[in-house]
């Protein structure tokens, strides 16, 4: 079975965060999986401090994986772990490789340009700077992601998750400037008909809707 | 067809793929811009005329391949020059990857903050926790990956020597990382460089603008 982790960090708070692409990849593999969500707590988090160095992980972090005797963190290691076991990987072109390397940093720095936003005490006066910066950044991923319907064409692999979850968490922040992005909103209304995440599109779970950052920080997203 | 690499006249996040250049011995073109306004005003008028991707700095020219993004230009250098772990490494290389960009987010952060001073406590106090664990992680090396040199080490000496500027005790105390520095510090095709004057003039680590430009 694979156990994946997530991070409920008081004053961290990566509820969906920077864990939850990898839980779309487990979602869409159809794989047994199960799913540690820890509490949003001061108190969990205090638990997990004195835990998370006798857990037999070489840098102890949140979110990490469990896969038999192979233990990860980080999560852009665990998105490319699973990506290699479910065969979401770009394969041998070097032009793919590239393409899937850049998106996959290009998306990084989106997240986290939204992350250090959400996290500010200034984030009022700033949050205006930061959609003008979107917006720039939005033309030109916009015109990469092109036609699709994945990054690579025809060939999904697991930088789509990526895309599709942090995209998706900007939109609940800046939904008519995501709406401006027309190929990016074509590619998340693709994401959200595969056929093997319906069963968790149709869920409680996901209807309930689920915090994207610390219920503490300046825009927690649910 | 000469491989060029552009990004900012400072270290940052483009020294590591210099770096990886220069210990392969290929020809490469280190198109290095002045940091200033100047420079900037002349990159933003070029960067959507290049065709480039994702235009960013760094990038990389190499033939008809353009690469933007530091990691995917590293990573790239590393499939072309045989810098890259077996399969079965993979998972220890992309942790190692990952947890040095940490390392070096940290370290931009303070570093460009407006808060250094009041700041610059609690990140030497995080810093010696991440290092404590990144050194049992390292191990006796020589190398992260072991016997084998591969991109991610260019990636843990440059951003390590880096904060070494800023904290050398801290970096001093753990002690396979300082043995590592060493080790990379007299690989051979890398002793051309670390005898130039460039070199020893020293280069900015940071903007000179930031709180800390660590020249």
């Amino acid at each position: 079975a694979v156990v994946s982790t997530q991070s409920g960090h008081y004053g961290r708070g990566d509820a969906r965060g920077l864990g939850e692409p990898s839980r779309y990849i487990l979602r869409y593999s159809e794989t047994d999986w199960t799913n540690i969500e820890l509490e949003l707590t001061q108190e969990r988090r205090e638990q997990w401090m004195a835990e998370k160095h006798s857990l037999g992980f070489e840098m102890p972090n949140l979110p990490y994986l469990i896969d038999g005797d192979i233990k990860i963190t980080q999560s852009l290691a665990i998105v490319r772990y699973l990506g290699r076991k479910f065969g979401l990987v770009p394969g041998e072109n070097e032009k793919d490789i590239i393409r899937c390397d850049m998106a996959e940093q290009e998306i990084v720095d989106l997240r986290t340009a939204f992350g250090r936003l959400c996290y500010d005490p200034a984030f009022e006066e700033k949050k205006a700077a930061y959609l003008e910066n979107l917006d720039k950044k939005l033309v030109v991923f916009d015109k990469f992601v092109g036609e699709g319907p994945f990054i690579l064409g025809e060939k999904m692999t697991y930088v789509d998750f990526m895309v599709f979850e942090f995209i998706d968490q900007i939109t609940k922040l800046a939904p008519g400037n995501i709406a401006n992005a027309e190929n990016v909103t074509k590619f998340l209304d693709n994401f959200r008909k595969l056929p093997a995440l319906q069963k968790y599109f149709e869920s409680e779970e996901y209807k309930k809707g689920k915090y994207i950052n610390s219920p503490r920080s300046k825009f927690p997203g649910k | 067809m000469t491989i060029t690499l552009c990004y900012w006249g400072v270290r940052g996040l483009g020294e590591p793929s210099r770096y990886i250049l220069r210990y392969s011995e290929t020809e490469w073109i280190d198109d290095a811009l002045v940091p200033g306004k100047e420079s900037y005003v002349a990159w933003l008028a070029k960067k959507h005329t290049m065709g480039l991707d994702l235009p960013n700095l760094p990038y990389l020219l190499d033939g008809d391949v353009k690469v933007t993004q530091s990691l995917a230009i590293v990573r790239y250098l590393a499939r072309k020059l045989g810098l890259v772990p077996e399969e079965a490494g993979l998972v220890r290389c992309d942790m190692a990857e990952q947890e040095i960009m940490d390392l070096r987010t940290a370290f931009g952060r303070l570093c460009y903050s407006p808060d250094f001073e009041e700041k610059k406590a609690a990140y030497l106090e995080n810093l010696d926790k991440k290092l404590e664990v990144f050194d049992r992680f390292l191990g006796a090396g020589p190398f992260l990956m072991g016997e084998k040199i591969t991109y991610v080490d260019f990636l843990a000496y440059e951003f390590i020597d880096q904060i070494k500027k800023l904290a050398p005790e801290n970096v001093g105390k753990a002690k396979n990382v300082s043995k590592f520095l060493e080790t990379f510090e007299k690989l051979p095709t890398l002793q051309k460089f670390f005898n130039s004057e460039e070199h020893k003039n020293g280069k900015y680590v940071n903007s000179p603008m930031s709180a800390f430009p660590g020249k």
